[in-house]
């Protein structure tokens, strides 16, 4: 046991150095704008293996919690004279009051129908601000305000560093206490976890509440990170991606699918002059992934590094 | 410990015209070990499921403790001092056995994580499988799960323990011993009602049996006297007999 605590303090803390001294050594704009959104998609990813991963709830809506906050923040920066910092919590809080309301709606949904349901929910918000220019100038896409005041992108890459760090430590650190185990329970045989006095309900919803609220943050870092947002990013095919960085990666292992997300960013990127053709070999490891290692590449390799599961 | 006291009042249960459970009423009174037998169909499942709350009732009443239970979820009444294993073991598969047992603890608010962990080690000792506390519960034999089931229900700690089927498909030397660990728990004050189609089994180890046919309950009583009842034979032999004439056909 206690060199499982010590391989794992190992790893986290080297990744948090690494993370940490990228800038002093890359110092190409572009490469920091690439690990920027590689740090967004880990975060991203993450969040989809804390709900579907160890929760069981298989949802399409993660990107779709990211637009409503991302729309939220903007739209009250561009109307109302509240602070930068209140606009950025006001759109995480209404991502999460809305995965309240998912959750609440979905209690009773497994599976495909779940899916089909966030399915439908995602697209109907899509279109909405497709819809619904005079608010959202719809696809044109609306203004945000930037976070910093400069042109530089070192800012940034230590803002979604910082914040991939603590959404991270707080996700694992609800997964390593009892609402964890509730959540696997739930996610293997609800109709027992229940007999066996886990209010399913509730935890079902706290963890659609807590999966939003870092949708949300994700939202508003995008969205002030690219000084734009447009429903287009909100098609099920950025979903598709999410979900596929994440079972790459691991999608029952919080860490592998961070790290899903995060190298497969870089590995997109690198593929970039592939134009379309690097989506068809995305979804051809993906296939392959699935069909011959369905625990993902590197859940397994954090199993043997470590000598737990998480 | 409180005297345990569970009452089941005109209980019902139809699936559109099929009344799996029509019209039960039970009693149990204190650490009673009660059998819950009837030929295939009767309604035995489906009534333990209804009394857990995995159904909801068509009519009738639940009493546990003196409050009305059938309508509350089933994790309340869980909570409330009722448990139980399943017909198909129902293990959670892809979590290690340790994690199978604090699962139910955890849920009761029994301590911190790590004085739960302690507790389910202590159970691993009881049921004799503590060198798998690490295991994957699907990595576990058919006997295996079945252990890790009742040590689920022993983590619980509840009243009423059902347990249905637990020798089905059981190797007869873990048979022996789950009846070892139904008897000494029963010793500490638990109330068992124990599904089986094992007819020899239920009176070797109850002292009381409930015999249901056809959704109905048509004998209950010490072993005896249910060994020599017309309605039960009749249920029995009957099935029997459609069966020797349907082979014969």
């Amino acid at each position: 046991m206690k060199h499982i605590g010590l391989r794992k303090g190992i790893l986290f803390v080297g990744l948090i150095l690494g993370g940490a001294l990228v800038p002093v050594f890359v110092e190409s704009s572009y490469w920091l704008h690439v690990f920027t959104m590689a740090y967004f998609y880990g975060l991203m990813a993450a969040t989809w293996s804390f709900l579907d991963g160890y929760a069981g709830q298989f949802s399409f809506a993660n990107i779709a919690l990211l637009l409503i906050a991302g729309y939220t923040s903007a739209l009250l920066a561009k109307h109302t004279g509240l602070p930068f910092l209140l606009n950025l919590i006001i759109g995480i809080i209404a991502s999460g009051v809305i995965g309240l309301f998912i959750g609440y709606l979905c209690l009773r949904f497994k599976g495909a129908y779940l899916a089909l349901f966030t399915i439908a929910f995602s697209e109907g918000i899509r279109i909405i601000i497709n819809t619904e220019h005079q608010v959202t100038r719809g696809p044109a896409g609306l203004h945000a305000d930037a976070f910093f005041d400069t042109t530089s992108k070192v800012p940034y890459y230590y803002l979604i560093f910082i914040i991939l760090v603590i959404s991270i430590f707080i996700m694992y650190r609800i997964l390593r206490s009892k609402w964890g185990l509730f959540f696997m329970a739930i996610r293997e045989d609800d109709e027992v976890a229940s007999a066996l006095g886990v209010n399913i309900v509730r935890y079902k919803i706290i963890a659609f509440v807590v999966t939003s609220i870092f949708c949300g943050v994700a939202g508003v870092f995008y969205t002030h990170f690219n000084q734009m947002l447009t429903p287009n990013f909100g098609e099920i095919a950025t979903m598709g991606l999410v979900i596929g960085m994440a079972i790459i990666g691991g999608v029952e292992n919080l860490i592998a699918a961070m790290l899903g997300g995060i190298l497969l960013e870089f590995g997109l990127e690198s593929l970039r002059e592939l134009g379309a053709w690097r989506m068809v070999a995305f979804g051809g490891l993906l296939m392959i992934v699935v069909r011959f290692a369905r625990n993902g590449l590197l859940a397994p390799l954090y199993r043997k590094l470590i000598g737990e599961e998480l | 410990m409180a005297d345990i006291e569970l009452k089941i009042e005109g209980l019902k249960k139809h699936f559109g015209g099929v009344r799996a459970v029509d019209g039960i009423s039970v009693h149990v009174q204190g650490n009673e070990l009660i059998g819950l037998i009837g030929p295939n169909g009767s309604g035995k499942t489906t009534t333990i499921d209804t009394i857990n709350g995995l159904f909801k009732q068509t009519a009738g009443k639940i009493t546990f403790q003196g409050e009305r239970i059938e309508n509350m979820p089933s994790y309340e009444r869980a909570r409330r001092g009722l448990g139980r294993t399943f017909q198909v073991t129902r293990v959670f598969q892809r979590m290690s056995v340790t994690q199978n047992l604090m699962v139910p603890a955890l849920a009761l608010s029994r301590g911190s994580q790590s004085e739960v962990e302690k507790q389910a080690h202590e159970v691993m000792a009881f049921l004799t499988i503590e060198r798998l506390a690490d295991e994957n519960a699907q990595n576990l034999s058919g006997g295996q799960q079945k252990l890790l089931e009742l040590g689920r229900v022993l983590m619980l700690d509840p009243d009423v323990i059902f347990l249905d089927e637990p020798f089905a498909g059981v190797h007869p030397e873990l048979s022996k011993q789950i009846h070892k660990y139904i008897r000494e728990v029963h010793q500490d004050g638990k109330a068992f009602i124990i599904v089986s189609h094992d007819m020899d089994t239920i009176f070797g180890l109850c002292e009381r049996v409930i015999v249901m046919n056809e959704g109905k309950k048509i004998a209950d009583g010490d072993p005896e006297a249910v060994r020599t009842d017309e309605a039960v034979i009749d249920a029995y032999l009957g099935e029997a007999s459609e069966k020797a004439q349907l082979e014969g056909a």
